[in-house]
């Protein structure tokens, strides 16, 4: 496995990252741009479900999730070329390992979101006014959100720190 | 101008705060967090209200959406308070450095485009002038917004690759 992973290293992509003068700099900042993407769309779907501002119709949330999709592509290609330059310390991190549980659980939770409820809601007419979330569908969007800020976030900004 | 971010920068060195966060092992850190936590909150928001300045998400109305900006000021509020927290502990490293010095400028660019899109945009629109928000100024002030704080997001990530 360590072999693979440092193979890894060695391959175009993991070379122009890691050592080039500016391909670390550019990959780092579309990652961020990426983030800043996902996690704003996401914090602000959850909002509005969560009853702020109540002036956003609930049928338009799912409509930003496109917007949301472009990001996460940036992030996860960003993100790939990110850890093939530095495979062999990643892998192993457990602030890596932490971070990327928390991706998975939070991008299940969104799939979930949308076929209970930003689906259903984006077909129904906007004067009917039965539509607002329920209980449950409140805690999931706030948790999905906890998720990616507290973990990800974080757990982003650690790997720095608990690699060392 | 270097002579004065000079004082100022002893100055900073100088204070009890200074002290403080050196002395820390987690109030760097800490502070990494809010800024990135907060930088996604004011980036979903702003996405919102200037994507549908720039005309899309119409069945949104603007003055819906626009009740996001108190959110991304409240979040700029963590972005200045966890940044100011950077420049105390290190003003030297910053002070020099030339995507720290473009992205204040673009901060204050951008703060100086919302607060005149506030004054000529939204403030008549809010008054009964419905049709400015199609007008060519307020797309161009919308999309300008963006493209700002995406180039801010960009050189804030470029910090520690321009050092010299």
């Amino acid at each position: 496995m360590f072999e693979f992973l440092e193979a890894l290293e060695t391959t175009a992509i993991g070379e122009w990252v890691a050592v080039s003068q500016w391909g670390y700099a550019i990959t780092l900042a579309s990652h961020g741009l990426g983030m800043a993407v996902v996690v704003g769309i996401t914090a602000i779907i959850a909002l509005r479900i969560l009853g702020y501002p109540k002036g956003i119709p609930l049928q338009s949330l799912r409509s930003l999730l496109p917007v949301m999709i472009l990001g996460l592509a940036l992030n996860t290609l960003s993100g790939i070329a990110l850890f093939i330059a530095a495979a062999s310390q990643l892998f192993y991190n457990t602030a890596f390992q932490l971070k990327m549980l928390a991706i998975v659980t939070g991008l299940i939770m969104i799939v979930f979101l949308d076929k209970l409820f930003l689906k259903p809601v984006s077909v129904m007419a906007e004067t009917s006014t039965s539509q607002e979330p329920g209980r449950n569908i409140k805690i999931l969007a706030f948790v999905i959100i906890l998720i990616w800020w507290v973990s990800v976030v974080l757990s982003g900004r650690l790997i720095a720190y608990v690699g060392e | 101008m270097q002579t004065s971010l000079n004082v100022l920068a002893q100055w900073i060195l100088e204070t009890p705060l200074h002290h403080a966060i050196i002395a820390s092992p987690w109030i760097f850190p800490a502070a990494e967090t809010i800024h990135f936590m907060g930088l996604t909150l004011l980036f979903g928001a702003l996405l919102l209200v200037d994507l549908r300045g720039m005309g899309f998400y119409r069945r949104i109305d603007f003055a819906s959406a626009h009740k996001l900006i108190p959110v991304a000021l409240f979040a700029f509020l963590f972005i200045l308070g966890s940044g100011l927290t950077f420049i105390f502990a290190d003003p030297e490293r910053y002070f020099v450095n030339i995507a720290f010095q473009i992205k204040i400028g673009l901060v204050l660019i951008a703060s100086l485009n919302a607060l005149a899109f506030e004054i000529w945009v939204f403030r008549p629109y809010n008054a009964g002038k419905a049709a400015i928000i199609d007008a060519f100024s307020t797309r161009f002030m919308s999309g300008l917004s963006l493209l700002l704080w995406v180039m801010v997001l960009i050189l804030g990530r470029s910090i520690p690759y321009v050092e010299v």
